[in-house]
């Protein structure tokens, strides 16, 4: 290739790329832009920007809500991510080798995650309140009690949450995993077995070693949705009692809206996107590393 | 000839042009009137807009509910844009009533003062609750009792609890008598939707005025104005005492079962369909009681004071609300709509007749109350005779109020904080607000 022709192409896809590349500046880069400007100022939402330098930064550093949340939301994040991918890796392993009515649970398996996130909520904080909810009455049938307030103490309603995200959430990964299940040769799974392990060691030993990369793709993709999640938490306790089980979403929505300090809430929302941005760039290059 | 035939069709088609732009008038967007309002409250703003419609040919009314959370959040963005509405849902307490009329974002209301004599049918206390910086912005277009303990007379009389005659609970353990004969017959008791934070905080409301002197609880009702002498701190005995008698009718399990994580509308659910023997609501309930089971029988109670001696009155609140941006599209149209709201034929039609809903102005003839619910014509009968006290969260800043404490609140409830905590918070919020 000579070196106008490069020239050339190269040009033709800068200008192929300029209108892709526009429409990213206007919808992410100029919006991130003017969060941290907000981050940098006091603003109660009408009027010009009070600037106010680094302020929100350093009042966050001594704010305990602040520094609870983030507990709150890295244990939320972790339990969802990791309770989703382990859930998926178990119901797509026997579908994937074609248990008897796959087709079937295929369906039944991605369905929850059709239901609207904020619908989901609402059920299922009514199915966990005390004495009604569906959750207690079955828990009363079997005669475990049908009046646990499992909504009303972080210890109970951040598990109870985390289940009901696992809930929400499942769907597509099962429907990543299984795809990467079905992508390991047949013959990998007949070798191993002429070898003696069984269906239980070849899970742990071909199938998860096989599908790594998707595994922390998806592992890292569900952690950074699961942060960034404001309706399960809302629908399910608003982030109460107190503070209590206000993920980072949550603290947010409520310094903007209910305070109407919308500096603060641009400097909690900065820093948790550039956390949230790291874990991204390492869950891509965990994953790109094992492919390569 | 041809000639002349094209000009006399040139001409009526000007003139037909010019009719379609007259007649087109009647469709005008001008005459389109949008307002916002409280979302769950469609009946009776249905109903205003309706009555305005009717008195007004040719104008149209685009109703736009807006939920609780919106209205003193993102509504705000709505309020100042070129779409702003024309009359606007702003809750006076809230933080974006104050940062939009700080900023030019509302229109003084001085016109419908005047024309609706607000300054002689409002009570004191309402007009007080809407001026800022010595003119208004908002108005109330009801008032409120709230903070009532409801309770099911079927129920009560099921585990042999008499109520007060007097309507006054006078003493934590008597409510815990109350909750623990209900609990023996595998009733809930006192049910309150403690999840949506507020019902909780209006408890304060009722209790603050029984733990303070009436200079004192009038200077926390104002002392979040700059040009208000502090001289009663939140980190007062007072205070204390009010948010320690909350977590005593919590430590005496006088509420109903995991009361902190339940939904207000399922909280009233259960009221409604007589599976708890309390609620706390407001004087709007009983309307929703009557239409959700009409055969449900019902009476009312006050929650009890925290000065033994002292006599409990009802908490009564008429929150300002509506507000006409700066950059409503017809300012004049909508300053009619607010003066039709205020008139006492439509407080009678739209608000009480409609929602059950207590008129904002005092000139309405005591034969219209006679359409009430029994248990609300009694609680204005107690307010003539024993008095009303201003709501603390209804009166102050929400950024002091409401939204700082509901939150605090419910973590004492829970055992996470204590009164002291939440008073040092309360009074460093007060200096905040007031710097502002």
């Amino acid at each position: 290739m000579t070196t106008s022709t490069a020239t050339r192409k190269s040009r033709v896809a800068w200008i192929a790329a300029t209108p892709a590349l526009l429409g990213l500046l206007a919808v992410f880069v100029y919006p991130v832009l003017d969060g941290v400007r907000i981050s940098l100022s006091h603003w109660s939402g009408v009027g010009p920007l009070d600037w106010a330098g680094l302020d929100n930064y350093t009042a966050l550093l001594d704010d305990a809500d602040f520094r609870h949340s983030i507990l709150i939301t890295v244990a939320y994040s972790a339990g969802v991510s990791i309770g989703v991918v382990a859930l998926a890796c178990a119901l797509a392993a026997p579908i994937s080798r074609g248990v008897r009515g796959s087709g079937f649970y295929r369906v039944v398996w991605f369905l929850p995650s059709v239901v609207p996130t904020a619908a989901a909520g609402l059920f299922w904080s009514t199915a966990f309140q005390p004495g009604y909810g569906a959750v207690n009455s079955v828990l009363g049938f079997l005669g475990f009690g049908d009046q646990h307030a499992w909504l009303v103490t972080p210890e109970t309603a951040i598990p109870v949450i985390i289940v009901v995200a696992i809930w929400a959430n499942l769907g597509f990964a099962f429907l990543i995993v299984l795809g990467a299940m079905e992508q390991v040769p047949i013959s990998v799974y007949e070798a191993a077995g002429i070898d003696g392990a069984g269906p239980i060691r070849q899970f742990f030993s071909m199938t998860l070693p096989n599908i790594r990369p998707v595994l922390i793709l998806t592992l890292m993709l569900e952690a950074i949705w699961t942060a960034n999640d404001f309706s399960v938490v809302w629908a399910m306790t608003n982030g109460g009692p107190g503070s209590s089980t206000a993920t980072l979403p949550v603290l947010i929505y409520k310094e903007a809206f209910s305070f109407t300090d919308y500096g603060t809430a641009g400097a909690m929302a900065v820093l948790s996107g550039a956390v949230l941005l790291l874990l991204g760039l390492v869950g891509l290059r965990l994953s790109r590393g094992k492919e390569q | 000839m041809i000639s002349r035939s094209l000009k006399f069709i040139s001409g009526l088609c000007a003139l037909g042009l010019v009719t379609a732009g007259c007649s087109g008038s009647d469709s005008d967007p001008d005459k389109t009137l949008t307002v916002q309002f409280s979302q769950g409250q469609e009946a009776v703003y249905q109903a205003y807009a309706q009555n305005f419609e009717k008195a007004n040919p040719g104008v149209k009314v685009n109703l736009q509910a807006i939920a609780t959370a919106t209205s003193t959040g993102s509504n705000l963005t709505v309020i100042t844009s070129d779409n702003a509405p024309d009359v606007a849902l702003v809750p006076g307490n809230s933080p974006a009533y104050t940062s939009l009329v700080s900023q030019g974002g509302l229109r003084d209301l001085s016109a419908v003062w005047t024309a609706s004599d607000l300054d002689k049918r409002y009570p004191e206390a309402t007009n007080a609750l809407t001026e800022f910086d010595g003119k208004h912005y908002a108005i109330a277009d009801s008032t409120s009792y709230y903070s009532v303990v409801y309770y099911n007379v079927d129920l009560f009389q099921k585990a042999g609890i008499t109520a007060p005659a007097d309507h006054r609970i006078t003493s934590v353990q008597q409510l815990a008598d109350m909750a623990t004969a209900l609990r023996a017959q595998k009733i809930q008791p006192l049910a309150v939707g403690g999840k949506s934070g507020w019902e909780i905080s209006w408890m304060l409301d009722a209790l603050l005025p029984t733990a303070t002197t009436p200079e004192q609880m009038t200077n926390y009702l104002q002392s979040w104005r700059a040009g208000t002498d502090v001289t009663a701190k939140y980190t007062d005995p007072g205070f204390a005492g009010a948010l320690n008698q909350i977590k005593a009718l919590g430590d005496a399990k006088v509420f109903q079962e995991g009361y902190l994580g339940a939904d207000n509308l399922q909280t009233d659910a259960q009221f409604q369909q007589g599976q708890t023997g309390m609620r706390l609501e407001g004087s709007w309930f009983a309307a929703m009681i009557k239409e959700a089971n009409p055969n449900l029988k019902f009476g009312w109670m006050l929650l009890p004071p925290v000065d033994p001696a002292g006599k409990t009155q009802l908490t009564g609140s008429a929150t300002p609300q509506f507000s006409i941006p700066t950059k409503a599209k017809n300012p004049e149209l909508a300053e009619k709509y607010l003066n039709f709201m205020l008139s006492d034929e439509q407080q009678v039609e739209a608000g009480l007749k409609v929602g059950g809903y207590l008129p904002a102005v005092n000139t309405v003839a005591d034969t219209a109350l006679a359409s009430l619910d029994e248990n609300v014509q009694q609680m204005i009968a107690d307010s003539k005779t024993t008095g009303l006290q201003s709501g603390w969260t209804s009166t102050v800043p929400s950024t002091l109020g409401q939204a700082l404490v509901d939150p605090q609140i419910q973590a004492l409830l829970a055992g996470d904080t204590d009164a002291a905590a939440i008073q040092a918070k309360v009074q460093a919020a007060l200096e905040t607000t007031r710097t502002k």
